[in-house]
């Protein structure tokens, strides 16, 4: 009977907890979407191909995020929206004119979407780069057809749905093409969204210009594509950004084919309709490839930020600069560290309102599989706390599509006040029968910054 | 903007001599896609399969439509057109119901897989009634160890205790009333002899 009793009293102890409800009980790492990542889509099907992710987030609502990326099984532009952090996904598929091109690999061998970003309200902004399907019984490679051009898509109830795509820019002629579009959505005019569009001009299958368009109306119209790179040419732009003085900063690369580069910053004084540039560093193998320096404004302290790669240390490694002048002048480097060898690129970078910098990046380690780091620095980028690695299996590049269109699309990251959200392709899912890739997701809850 | 100092500022007049290069394109072409008029059907039914950017040269191999893997049975194959096209039907074969891949390969005259390819389609095997197995969850990552499964698991056990305890007691308590009766039967009185 006693040892009964103390088997009934511990019972009667332990028993109410075990019946808590199990999302309370469980260790808040386990949280999906926050603890671990999780698929930003709903596709059932094992075969899935997304590439080129981004990501967006509601300033208001850091629950409510927006993804774009390609599907590349079913040559489609697919954004994906959530209201719940992540935990419940609806996809849907731009409407692409039927007198374009499907959304895959351009003329140039580059994916067609650029980063998705939201603007004021319930507006969210994509762009895509496309051409004109030949007519029937013209000569594709004749005078008559037209290199991509530019479209943009438009949200207004916050990613729930997208108008049809609608070209803003008539691409300019065969042999030339506007590709790999970079987009920013700013406080315009008369309660519209200025939109700032970036793009490679590209002919001959070199691509040796940048261009930026400006929209003052929330899209509606563009300005004609202004020449960011003047003689001997560069590439690479990166998204612009809009500093509290209205000018407009970007960059851009000048490569020399013997690994020999040059990362020039790009400002205009005249909403867009001028630019100058100077060069601020020359590194072997900057953006190693085709990856542009990536530029931010710091809502709080107007500095300028950038993140980039290149091969300075031999590796390829990602470093972050800063320029509390307006661009007049750069700080030193400061190299984001990860530990176990390897090599990091496709850097990107955030600024939360209140200042805080995320940048996120690969790592290919030693396994020769991929990791996914992020920093962050509260004090305007004087330090960075160690990388985090936000993944949680390595990703094998040798499933999904890295082999055929490259390692050329960087993860995104978006930053609120008390988050961080990040967007990158992963192979987890993947078999070498499906070969699935996708996007995942993960939200890093974050302090908001300390006001000195 | 002031960004050169002078050894930069002359490095830079030497580069710019130099040509500036262009990122060459790196895909040649699109990847070859494929895609099935229905996206689900039962075994035996003939189901349309399309595809584009295949490779439309005429040294070419044609494209081979291959279950659930590269080198899966093959269920169908096409000549591609001139701008890359094929169309055929397959037969699905004898499957279990659910999810399943084709995969279509084509490789050129040198034996090598054509640029793009494998393309890859999912395809579901609905039941003889045309109802597909009850759609999984989209599979996020697992959790970590603590799940709700072990939590219900431990419960579990805590009321097999709890009920081994009280049937302890029980069992218990009546031994003990058992023996108390016992005690309670009256004893003979002693006899006293004056």
């Amino acid at each position: 009977m006693v040892v009964g009793g103390l088997l009934l009293i511990t019972a009667a102890v332990r028993l109410p907890s075990e019946l808590k409800d199990d999302e309370s009980a469980a260790p808040i790492s386990t949280e999906l979407c926050v603890g671990r990542p999780c698929r930003a889509n709903d596709d059932p099907r094992p075969v899935r191909g997304y590439e080129s992710p981004s990501i967006a987030v509601n300033q208001q609502d850091p629950m409510h995020q927006v993804v774009a990326d390609v599907d590349l099984v079913g040559s489609r532009c697919t954004w994906h929206v959530t209201f719940d952090g992540g935990k419940i996904w609806t996809d849907g598929e731009l409407a692409i004119p039927p007198e374009f091109e499907r959304c895959t690999l351009n003329s140039n061998g580059f994916l067609s979407m650029s980063n998705v970003v939201m603007g004021s309200g319930s507006n969210v902004y994509v762009a895509l780069s496309l051409a004109r399907v030949p007519a029937e019984g013209v000569d594709p490679r004749g005078p008559e057809v037209l290199g991509e051009g530019m479209l943009l898509a438009i949200s207004t109830d916050g990613g729930r749905t997208f108008g049809p795509a609608r070209e803003v820019i008539p691409g300019p002629d065969q042999e030339r093409a506007l590709v790999r579009p970079s987009l920013g959505a700013f406080p315009g005019p008369d309660n519209k969204d200025r939109l700032l569009l970036t793009m490679w001009g590209c002919g001959d299958g070199r691509c040796e210009r940048g261009f930026l368009a400006r929209s003052d109306d929330g899209g509606a119209t563009f300005g004609s594509p202004v020449l960011v790179t003047p003689d001997p040419g560069g590439n690479s732009p990166s998204q612009a950004v809009l500093a509290a003085d209205g000018s407009i900063f970007m960059t851009y690369l000048r490569r020399y084919g013997d690994e020999r580069a040059e990362l020039l910053v790009a400002r205009s004084g005249d909403d867009g309709k001028t630019f100058s540039a100077g060069v601020v560093d020359k590194q072997n193998n900057l953006g190693l490839r085709y990856d542009s320096a990536k530029i931010a404004v710091d809502p709080r302290r107007g500095w300028l930020y950038m993140t980039y790669t290149d091969t300075r240390d031999g590796p390829s490694r990602v470093f972050f600069r800063r320029s509390k002048n307006q661009g007049r002048s750069w700080e030193r480097v400061v190299r984001l560290r990860t530990d176990g060898g390897g090599r990091s690129f496709s850097p990107n970078l955030a600024v939360s309102p209140d200042g805080r910098i995320d940048v996120v990046f690969y790592k290919r380690g030693p396994n020769d599989a991929d990791d996914v780091f992020a920093a962050v620095s509260t004090d305007g980028g004087s330090t960075f706390a160690e990388p985090e690695k936000i993944n949680d299996v390595p990703i094998s590049r040798k499933i999904g599509y890295w082999n055929e269109i490259g390692n050329f699309y960087v993860p995104g990251v978006a930053s609120t006040t008390t988050s961080a959200v990040f967007a990158w392709s992963d192979t987890r899912d993947g078999t070498p029968v499906t070969n699935a890739q996708e996007t995942l997701t993960r939200r890093l809850d974050r302090m908001p910054a300390p006001t000195s | 903007m002031k960004v050169l100092n002078r050894a930069m500022a002359s490095g830079i007049v030497a580069l710019t001599a130099a040509a500036v290069t262009g990122a060459a394109a790196f895909g040649c072409t699109a990847l070859a896609t494929i895609s099935s008029a229905t996206a689900a059907a039962p075994v035996g039914n003939s189901v349309a399969l399309t595809g584009s950017s295949f490779s439309g040269a005429a040294a070419a191999a044609p494209v081979i439509f291959h279950w659930n893997g590269v080198n899966g049975p093959e269920v169908a194959r096409a000549t591609p057109n001139a701008a890359g096209d094929v169309s055929t039907n397959f037969t699905v074969p004898k499957a279990d119901a659910g999810y399943h891949t084709i995969v279509a390969t084509q490789q050129n005259a040198k034996g090598e897989a054509v640029y793009g390819t494998p393309a890859r389609q999912s395809f579901q095997v609905v039941g003889p009634d045309g109802r597909a197995p009850a759609a999984p969850a989209v599979a996020q990552p697992p959790a970590s160890p603590t799940t709700s499964s072990d939590s219900s698991g431990v419960a579990a056990l805590t009321f097999a205790l709890g009920a081994a305890g009280l049937a302890l007691f029980g069992a218990g308590a009546t031994t003990m009333v058992r023996q108390s009766r016992r005690q309670a039967k009256p004893v003979a009185a002693t006899v006293r002899h004056d």
